[in-house]
C-alpha cells in the first residue's frame, strides 16, 4: 500500500513545492542575518563587548563618535585603581580621491593594542610616531581598493583640512575597526579641526568588578587632571603641546560599549531591535502566504488520486503519508534554503553591498537561525497541506 | 501581498527624501588645485606661472606650494620629511600658524614645524643639514612654527628659494590651494584637477545613499516574495476554476474561449490586486510612518512615496508573473476533450 502511495505522489510536483519552500527559507534567513548583522554591526561600532570595557565620552554628546572630550582625562584615568588600559580617539570622516568616505581614526597604537588584536595581513601597523603614515582594515582596503604602498589624499568633511598619507599596511581586527583607516592621533585631530588637547573618547579597561562604572565616571566627571603613571601618559602628551581650554565636554559619561552604540541607536536613529525584527515578520508573513498557496496547490493537484484511495479505505494512511513526505522534505529544502539565504548575504556582504553608513554590514548567523527559519518553512508547509488535505471531500 | 512589496520601498524613499532635504547646503570656497595626470598629491606638477596669470585678479586668493620629500640631519640623528616651499607670510596668515623666531630671510634660512624641532631636538639658529633629490645644503632654523597641521613635522622655506635649490622645478608648483569663488573650468582646461575642500554634502550624501541602496537590496528580498506568490496566486485562482471549466466545455464552449476566459481571469485578478495593493501599501506606509513619527518625537518627516519606476517595477513584474501563472492551467484546458 505504502509504494502504490508513493507512486500517486507527482514528484516534479513535489520538487516545485520544495524549491519554492527552499525559496521562502532562504528570503527569510537572508533578512534575518542582514538585520541581525546591522543591529550586531553598529552595536559594535566601538568593540565587541567583553564586559570590562567601558566608553568615556562627553554626556551630551550624541555618540561617543561625535564627543569631544579633554585629553586630560586620560592621566586621571590612568592613574585609577582598577583601570588596566586607556585608549584616547579620535574619530573623523575623511573623502577619499574618488570620493568616496571613510572613517579615519586616531590612536595611539600601543594604547589600542591593549583592547583589541590586530592581524597584520601586508605590510606593517602604525607607530603612531610618524605623521604621514596609514594602515587601514581589510574590508576597507578591499571595498576601497586600498593597498600598501598607496598614497592617498583625505579631505576631511568637516574642515577645509587634507592630508596626504601613505598606507604602509593592511590589518585585521575582526571588529568593525576593520572598515577604518586608522592615523596618529594628530593627524585625525588635525582632520576633525580638535585642538591637541581634545580627543573624542577613550576606552578604559577594567579590571572585573574591581571598578563599577558609577566610580568611573565619578571619577571623571569632575575634571582636573591628575598627574599619572609616566610611561604612555606622558609618552602622548608628549607628542602633544599646549592644552588650551575649549568648548569640550565638562560632564562625562562610562557605558559599555554596546550599551553606548545602542543607547545612541534608540536616542538618535530611533533604531532599535524590535524594528528589525518587524523587517524579518514582513517578509515571513510574505513566505508563510506562498508556502501556503505552494502546499495547497500540491494537494488540490493529487485531489483526484487522494479522493479514489479515500474511497477504497485508505483515509488515514494517505494522509499520514503525504504529511510525512511534506515535513522530510520540506525540513531538508528549508535547510538549504537557510544555508543558501546565509551565502547570499555573506556574498553581498564581502562584495560590499550591503553597508550602514561606511561600514560593512556583517550577516549573522547562529544554529538557532537557521533551525528557526528551516523549522518555520517546514511546519508552515505541514499545516498548510493538513488543512488542504481536511478541505477535501472524503 | 502587494502592498508588502510597496511599504518598504515607500518608507525608503521617503527617508532618502528627508535626509537629503535636511542636508545643509554648503558652497565651496576653499579648493585644491593639482595636475589631473597626477595619480598622488606628490606627483603632481603644476606650471604656476602659467596658471597665476591665468588666474589673476579673479578675487581669489592662491597659496602655491612646492612639496618635496627630504631628509633633516641634526648631528646624528635623521629624519624623513617633507620640505614645503611656499609663500610663507600669506600661508602662515592663511593657516593660523603660530611662529616662534621669524620668517627665512634669504635661502639659508628655513622655518621647522615644532614636532620636528622636538623629535630632533633643533632650536632657533641651530644648524641643520637638508638632503634634498641627493644633494645636501645647510640651513639656520630662522624659527619654529605650530599650527596643529602637517606643517608641524615639515621644514619649510620661501617658494622662490625653493625654486633656487631646485632649479628644475622653476616656476612649478606641487598645489594650489585656492580660497573664494573659482572657476574650475578654465583651470580644467588647462589640465588641472579641482577638488573642493570640506565636502560635507557630497560626503553626507554618499553616505546616505549606500545605506538606501542597502536598504533597497534588502526590499527586493521582500519583492522576490511577493513575485513568487503572484505567480502562485493566479496559478490557484486558475486551478480552482477548473471545474466550471469543465462545465463550460461541456456546453460547448471552444479551447480557445476556455483558454481566454483563464487568461482574462487572471489578467484582471492581478490589476485588481495590483490596484489595491498600491493603494493600500501607500496609505498603511504613510500611516505608519507618520505614527512612527509622533511616536518616535521626529520633528520633521516626509511622507513616503513611490517613484515611477518602482511603480512600473511592482506593477509589470506582478502582472507578468500573474499571467505566467494562468499558462499551465490555460494548456491543460487545451488538451482536454469536451
Amino acid at each position: 500500500m505504502s509504494i502504490t502511495l508513493l507512486k500517486i505522489i507527482r514528484w516534479r510536483k513535489l520538487a516545485l513545492i520544495l524549491a519554492i519552500v527552499a525559496i521562502a527559507s532562504a528570503i527569510v534567513a537572508f533578512t534575518a542575518c542582514i538585520s541581525l548583522g546591522t543591529f550586531h554591526t553598529i552595536s559594535n561600532l566601538l568593540t565587541i563587548d567583553t564586559g570590562n570595557v567601558m566608553i568615556i565620552y562627553g554626556a551630551n554628546a550624541r555618540s561617543p563618535q561625535t564627543s569631544v572630550i579633554s585629553l586630560a582625562v586620560y592621566n586621571e584615568l590612568i592613574s585609577m585603581e582598577g583601570v588596566e588600559a586607556v585608549s584616547p580617539e579620535v574619530v573623523s570622516i575623511a573623502l577619499l580621491p574618488n570620493d568616496k568616505p571613510i572613517v579615519v581614526r586616531g590612536v595611539d597604537p600601543s594604547s589600542l593594542k591593549d583592547f583589541v588584536e590586530f592581524k597584520v595581513l601586508d605590510g606593517a601597523f602604525i607607530d603612531g610616531e610618524r605623521y604621514f603614515e596609514a594602515v587601514v582594515g581589510v574590508d576597507a582596503s578591499k571595498r576601497l581598493g586600498l593597498k600598501t604602498g598607496n598614497k592617498v589624499l583625505l579631505r576631511s568633511i568637516l574642515t577645509g583640512s587634507f592630508i596626504e598619507v601613505e598606507i604602509i599596511g593592511v590589518y585585521e581586527s575582526k571588529t568593525s575597526l576593520d572598515d577604518e583607516m586608522l592615523v596618529p592621533l594628530q593627524v585625525a585631530q588635525w582632520l576633525r579641526g580638535l585642538p591637541p588637547n581634545a580627543v573624542s573618547m577613550m576606552r578604559v579597561k577594567t579590571s572585573g568588578g574591581l571598578l563599577p562604572r558609577e566610580n568611573l565616571s565619578g571619577a571623571v566627571g569632575g575634571g582636573g587632571a591628575v598627574e599619572g603613571p609616566a610611561s604612555k601618559a606622558s609618552r602622548i602628551i608628549s607628542l602633544l603641546f599646549s592644552v588650551s581650554p575649549g568648548a569640550m565636554a565638562s560632564r562625562y559619561v562610562a557605558r559599555g560599549a554596546v550599551e553606548s552604540m545602542q543607547e545612541f541607536i534608540s536616542r538618535e536613529i530611533k533604531l532599535n531591535e524590535a524594528s528589525f525584527w518587524s523587517i524579518v515578520i514582513l517578509v515571513f508573513s510574505g513566505s508563510v502566504l506562498t508556502i501556503n498557496f505552494a502546499s495547497t496547490l500540491f494537494v488540490l493537484d493529487h485531489a483526484k488520486e487522494i479522493s479514489i484511495i479515500k474511497s477504497i479505505g485508505g483515509f488515514r494512511r494517505i494522509h499520514t503519508m503525504i504529511l510525512l513526505i511534506v515535513l522530510a522534505s520540506s525540513l531538508l529544502a528549508g535547510l538549504t534554503g537557510s544555508l543558501i539565504g546565509y551565502i547570499m548575504s555573506k556574498f553581498l556582504s564581502e562584495n560590499g553591498l550591503l553597508l550602514v553608513g561606511t561600514y560593512t554590514i556583517k550577516p549573522l548567523m547562529n544554529v538557532g537561525i537557521l533551525l528557526a527559519s528551516a523549522g518555520l518553512a517546514s511546519i508552515v508547509s505541514l499545516l498548510s497541506t493538513k488543512t488542504a488535505l481536511d478541505s477535501l471531500k472524503a | 501581498m502587494i502592498a508588502v512589496a510597496v511599504i518598504p520601498l515607500a518608507i525608503g524613499n521617503a527617508y532618502l527624501e528627508q535626509l537629503t532635504g535636511i542636508m545643509p547646503k554648503y558652497s565651496y570656497d576653499h579648493y585644491l588645485v593639482v595636475n589631473a595626470s597626477a595619480g598622488t598629491l606628490s606627483e603632481s606638477i603644476i606650471d604656476y606661472k602659467l596658471i597665476g596669470d591665468t588666474l589673476k585678479n579673479k578675487g581669489v586668493e592662491d597659496f602655491p606650494q612646492l612639496v618635496r620629500t627630504c631628509k633633516v640631519i641634526k648631528g646624528v640623528e635623521s629624519f624623513k620629511t617633507f620640505l614645503r616651499g611656499a609663500y610663507l607670510s600669506s600661508l602662515y596668515k592663511f593657516k593660523h600658524v603660530s611662529l616662534r623666531g621669524n620668517i627665512p630671510k634669504n635661502i639659508s634660512e628655513v622655518n621647522v614645524g615644532v614636532l620636528l624641532a622636538e623629535r630632533l631636538n633643533i632650536s632657533v639658529n641651530d644648524e641643520i643639514l637638508l638632503e634634498v633629490d641627493g644633494e645636501k645644503h645647510v640651513f639656520r632654523v630662522a624659527g619654529i612654527l605650530r599650527c596643529n597641521c602637517p606643517y608641524d613635522e615639515e621644514v619649510l622655506i620661501q617658494l622662490e628659494d625653493v625654486w633656487r635649490l631646485i632649479p628644475d622645478l622653476d616656476g612649478r608648483v606641487t598645489l594650489i590651494e585656492y580660497s573664494g569663488e573659482l572657476d574650475g573650468g578654465r583651470l580644467e582646461y588647462l589640465g588641472m584637477r579641482v577638488i573642493p575642500l570640506q565636502p560635507t554634502t557630497q560626503a553626507v550624501t554618499g553616505i546616505v545613499e549606500s545605506t538606501f541602496n542597502t536598504i533597497r537590496n534588502w526590499a527586493l528580498a521582500i519583492c522576490a516574495v511577493v513575485f513568487a506568490s503572484s505567480y502562485f496566486a493566479s496559478l490557484k485562482i486558475c486551478v480552482d476554476s477548473l471545474d466550471r471549466v469543465a462545465s463550460l466545455r461541456n456546453i460547448g464552449l471552444s479551447r480557445k474561449k476556455t483558454g481566454l476566459f483563464l487568461f482574462y481571469k487572471a489578467l484582471i485578478a492581478s490589476l485588481m490586486s495590483i490596484l489595491i495593493g498600491i493603494s493600500i501599501g501607500i496609505v498603511s506606509s504613510q500611516v505608519i510612518f507618520r505614527a512612527l513619527s509622533l511616536i518616535l518625537s521626529a520633528e520633521a518627516y516626509r511622507p513616503p512615496t513611490l517613484t515611477l519606476s518602482d511603480l512600473a517595477l511592482v506593477s509589470i513584474v506582478s502582472s507578468v508573473l500573474s499571467i505566467i501563472g494562468s499558462i499551465p492551467p490555460i494548456v491543460r484546458v487545451s488538451r482536454t476533450r469536451a
